[in-house]
């Protein structure tokens, strides 16, 4: 088949015709779709500051655990020594983690008390 | 067409005057349905693609930037949709009530061979890449010139040409393919 042919047929066929009622029913289904509320945004300038607090936090995290691990004693401990001081730090990070759940559940009670 | 219409219809559909989008649809209604169409050889199905395209256009008439036509934006947002509905599914099959009657006057037999060749060369072009598939629907389909649909697949009017030729030559092959099969077939 020759190139010419193609053109032919390919340029050749009518077009159809919308049925009657096609503008009635588009422009009914544009009005139902302003008739919907605009979807909530996404609230970035109030979740801004707790999203940059939590990623310093997180670095700072990362910061801390690495340079306790650099200066991490790898000796085995003597039996009795340092137990106390173990317990410390348990006891710190416990804290810190309560102290942490509570700031965040409390930031989220004020910003949903706001709205 | 009418793109000072399209212009100033849209301004006012941005402002609040939802039923100025009626002269939109009235405007560009038939070549939509059409491109749909073109696309799935059905014409409820097409009227349902044509009505999903305006109402993304709807949505989108925000991101319509005014640079170009508004005709061009539409038509890629047309193709786009076209090209969704198509996925997954095997290409179109010509129902027998879309063959248009021979005529009168001339010969039953060759008139029935020549339209099941018409239609058989025009349903191969939706069996091609889509890159090719898209550039003759809309070069053949929906007679539009090189540089229009370089607009609308935001491709340069080169790239056109290469995919028109490219899509040309692919179907050459492929219809000259089925019909070795078919003599085949037919001789065993």
């Amino acid at each position: 088949m020759m190139d010419d042919d193609l053109d032919r047929i390919l340029a050749g066929e009518s077009d159809v015709q919308p049925s009657g009622g096609f503008p009635q029913n588009v422009m009914a289904a544009v009005r139902r779709e302003a008739a919907i509320p605009p979807p909530i945004e996404f609230p970035w300038r109030r979740a801004l500051p707790g999203m940059v607090a939590a990623g310093v936090g997180l670095l700072a995290l990362i910061g801390f655990s690495v340079v306790a691990a650099m200066s991490m004693d790898v000796s085995l401990p003597q039996p009795g020594a340092g137990r106390s001081h173990a317990r410390l730090g348990l006891f710190a990070w416990s804290a810190l983690g309560c102290l942490v759940s509570w700031a965040a559940v409390r930031a989220a009670t004020t910003l949903s008390e706001r709205r | 067409m009418g793109n000072e219409a399209d212009r100033l219809d849209v301004q006012r559909v941005m402002a609040g005057d939802i039923d100025a989008f009626a002269g939109i649809v009235d405007r560009w209604q038939r070549p939509i349905v059409n491109l749909a169409w073109r696309y799935c050889r059905d014409r409820g199905r097409a009227e349902e693609i044509a009505q999903d395209v305006f109402l993304r256009a709807y949505r989108g008439l925000a991101t319509w930037r005014g640079e170009g036509a508004f005709s061009t934006w539409l038509f890629a947002v047309a193709l786009n949709v076209c090209r969704r509905a198509m996925q997954g599914g095997a290409p179109p099959a010509l129902p027998l009530d879309e063959v248009p009657e021979p005529a009168g006057d001339a010969d039953l037999a060759a008139d029935l061979v020549s339209q099941e060749r018409d239609r058989a060369v025009r349903l191969a072009v939706l069996r091609l890449p889509p890159r090719h598939r898209d550039a003759l629907v809309l070069f053949y389909f929906l007679d539009m010139d090189v540089s229009r649909v370089a607009q609308v697949l935001s491709v340069p009017v080169g790239t056109v040409k290469a995919r028109l030729s490219r899509g040309r030559a692919l179907l050459r092959g492929r219809l000259e393919r089925d019909a070795a099969v078919r003599r085949l077939a037919e001789a065993t």
